[in-house]
């Protein structure tokens, strides 16, 4: 679904993402893990497509994210660490408006609509503007927006900041459903014991490169993924 | 160090970063667009100051400062009242800043210090040029140059108070009402009308009078800290200066006092939003198009400082009507008595309205700053499936739609007013509509080349980026364009002239917009935003 084939990004004479090459298979769910300043972001923002990337392909299903955006965007849904969403509308306002941009139906946007507001306890909130909501509503109202379409890659950035427990439980419980039916997930997080639980496959980055790869058991062995992160990243 | 010369510092600091911003930040042309700036605007400057030293007598030489000591103080009060909502209430180190052990009195003068920092440098760029040539030519005594320059730091205290206080009454006003927004909005557009309105009344009552004398006494009582500038100036009067000092800081003090306790309270309100739900839910399905112009509707409307800047046009362009068509007989007397040769044109108001309409539908197109005000929401337009060239449409649409219906109602009112030619209507329309399109391509393109995403107060990419000013200057250079060519060279006969220029329009449109469509994307995924 995701292949990352030697990703490079810079930023005048520094580089953040140096030659990187990673694959997400169908039906699983990607940690993406490092320190501050690891190049996560600059990755992500490369995948969905905001950001422009100096070598390198990303593919996502099959299609050049530089060569086909819109067949890429299409088929994904991205949640950055800091949902910053159009305050000048309500809550059902930008649902409407990004089941707009992907042109679902009347009913189904509806039935989803009604379905995740209900989930996450948002359904009162979503007629008061964005403006008022907190970060975790806001971030609740970026994560309905996400499912909406129902996206084959679901990229998120720090997906667990700024979500009570609750909705953090439920996040975890949506995206595991969302895999089980043969879709991707993408995701970065701090959060280690939750990237240790959810994924299939993780990968650790440091300094722009894949400092570990591999599926869950294979990187971290018989310790724990805090041990192993620890060690990577004291590891110079 | 005292407080509250680290929060000047900061203050300073904040506006050095910004304006660096404008002309491009860290990139390696900066400079020279700095310098290119800087230069066109004292080169205008001087050479306004030129001319009116080569062609007043030196009689009246007085008037010279005192014209362009009053054109800055009007651009004080004009421009203040644009940055002041920005400055005294949408900055975003408010809450940090309150958390520290910092009087609101502190905070509230750190902010007016960069106001009035920027409002320096808005009319040293109009006083200086004027000040040194006048020097140079008259010889002046070194009191004239010493005393300008003291005078100069005091100059804009009086004027950005009354901007301020302007501002602070609207706010006070919108934060009680239930639509805030929609309110401000139409205050402030009412404000910038008035003061504008208001200053064109002054400049025609002193332009009929009849001796200096005369002349002097509307700006001696209406705008005195000007007069006693221009007196300490030309007569070395330093009582004269000591008054323009007392007076300016006694103004400033009395309002630091005076809404420093109140600040605080109008700074909450504008900055809660109402929680309270507003009606049913709604699941309601439209194309992508719609949705694109929608969103584009409701951004603009919810920036006070866009509305501003950009809907002055169709509001003057509506005032203008309205007046041509009330005042019909007044026109025609004022347009033969102009000593403008106007024979040329079968419908010399038509040429008027054409003018008007050009001037006002090709200054300020909200597409200029449309991209750049996606701010820190852009991620989300890049992160949708979204064709580049509907993405630019919306924003291309909602300027045509801000800026046609008036000039277009305007131009039909008026035919039937004063019996356009069929031909004078069609060509009429057509060259509005190219030109206002044109102005909006050009907007688009030059906003994708100059964004300017990182910004702490919209004020300071509607007014202040250089997508903005490239725009602006390039518009107000293709309406006098096409304007003298039709007034000054006509080789052809005017309807004839008013096609080959609607042919060289659509031309540039064309270009434009082949443009867009072949480079948009390109250009877009270069942009990423905050």
């Amino acid at each position: 679904m995701l292949e990352i084939k030697s990703l490079v990004k810079r930023y005048g004479h520094k580089t953040a993402v140096d030659h990187l090459d990673l694959t997400c298979e169908n039906g699983e769910i990607f940690g993406f893990i490092g320190p501050n300043g690891a190049g996560k972001t600059t990755t992500i923002k490369a995948v969905v497509g905001i950001l422009d990337f100096d070598e390198g392909e990303i593919l996502i299903d099959g299609h050049s994210i530089r060569q086909e955006p819109l067949t890429c965007k299409q088929n994904l849904a991205y949640i950055p660490d800091n949902p910053d969403l159009y305050d000048i509308m309500r809550g059902d306002e930008y649902l409407n408006f990004v089941a707009d941009i992907y042109q679902i139906d009347q009913q189904t946007r509806s039935q989803r609509i009604k379905k995740y507001a209900r989930l996450f306890e948002l359904e009162g909130a979503l007629t008061m503007p964005i403006s008022s909501y907190s970060h975790g509503m806001k971030q609740k109202l970026a994560v309905i927006s996400a499912f909406l379409h129902d996206p084959k890659l679901l990229v998120l950035d720090e997906p667990f900041v700024g979500l009570d427990p609750k909705a953090s439980f439920l996040l975890k419980k949506l995206m595991r459903e969302h895999c089980d039916r043969g879709n991707t997930i993408f995701f970065s997080t701090h959060v280690l014991e939750v990237a240790q639980k959810l994924c299939d496959h993780v990968g650790i980055l440091k300094d722009g490169r894949l400092a570990a790869l591999g599926t869950m058991d294979e990187v971290i062995g018989d310790q724990s993924l805090e041990q192993v992160f620890l060690e990577l990243a004291d590891h110079e | 160090m005292n407080r509250s010369f680290v929060l000047f510092r900061l203050s300073l600091k904040q506006l050095i970063w910004q304006m660096a911003r404008t002309f491009g930040g860290r990139k390696k042309f900066s400079p020279v667009l700095i310098l290119l700036a800087a230069s066109l605007l004292i080169g205008l400057s001087g050479l306004y100051s030129w001319s009116m030293i080569a062609g007043v007598p030196e009689s009246m030489n007085l008037l010279i400062p005192l014209s362009i000591l009053s054109a800055a103080f009007g651009l004080i009060l004009v421009f203040g009242f644009y940055h002041a909502q920005g400055y005294l209430f949408d900055f975003r180190d408010y809450d940090l800043l309150f958390s520290m052990p910092l009087s609101r009195r502190q905070i509230l003068m750190s902010k007016l210090i960069a106001l009035i920092a920027m409002m320096l440098l808005y009319s040293a760029f109009l006083t200086l040029p004027m000040m040194v040539l006048f020097q140079l030519h008259y010889a002046m005594p070194l009191t004239f140059l010493l005393y300008g320059l003291i005078g100069q730091l005091f100059l804009p205290l009086i004027p950005m108070t009354v901007a301020c206080l302007a501002a602070v009454l609207v706010r006070l006003i919108s934060s009680r009402v239930k639509h805030p927004v929609l309110i401000r909005n139409l205050l402030s557009l009412g404000m910038v009308i008035g003061l504008m309105a208001v200053m064109t009344l002054f400049q025609s009552q002193t332009g009929q009078a009849q001796d200096v004398g005369a002349l002097i006494r509307p700006i001696q009582t209406g705008l005195a800290p000007v007069y006693w500038l221009t007196m300490a100036m030309m007569q070395g009067s330093f009582g004269e200066l000591l008054k323009l000092i007392g007076a300016s800081s006694l103004v400033q003090l009395l309002f630091l006092a005076a809404i420093a306790p109140l600040w605080n309270t109008l700074n909450q309100k504008a900055r809660m939003t109402s929680a309270q739900a507003g009606g049913r839910m709604k699941v309601q399905s439209s194309s992508m198009n719609a949705a694109l112009f929608r969103r584009e509707l409701r951004r603009y409307f919810a920036s006070t400082s866009l509305v501003m800047n950009t809907l002055v046009g169709p509001v003057m362009v509506a005032l203008c009507a309205v007046m041509l068509a009330v005042q019909k007989d007044l026109m025609v007397q004022v347009m033969l008595e102009s000593g403008m040769d106007f024979s040329a044109f079968a419908d010399p108001v038509a040429m008027l309205l054409l003018a008007v309409c050009l001037f006002c539908g090709m200054i300020c197109p909200v597409t200029a700053t449309s991209i750049s005000l996606e701010g820190k929401n852009f991620w989300i337009v890049r992160s949708l499936p979204i064709p580049s060239g509907r993405y630019l449409g919306a924003k291309l649409a909602l300027d045509l739609a801000l800026n046609i219906p008036v000039s277009w109602l305007s131009i039909l009112i008026l035919s039937v007013v004063y019996h356009f030619s069929l031909l004078t209507v069609v060509l009429l329309l057509t060259l509005t509509l190219l030109a206002i399109l044109c102005s909006g391509l050009f907007g688009l393109i030059i906003n994708l080349h100059f964004p300017r995403f990182d910004f702490d107060r919209e004020i300071v990419v509607v007014k202040q980026s250089l997508s903005t000013m490239i725009t602006v200057l390039a518009g107000m250079g293709a309406s006098f364009l096409i304007l003298a060519v039709l007034l000054f060279w006509a080789p052809l006969e005017s309807s004839l002239m008013m096609m080959v220029i609607a042919l060289v329009l659509i031309l540039l449109a064309a270009g434009m917009g082949i443009y867009l469509i072949r480079r948009g994307e390109a250009l877009l995924s270069k942009l990423s935003g905050v």
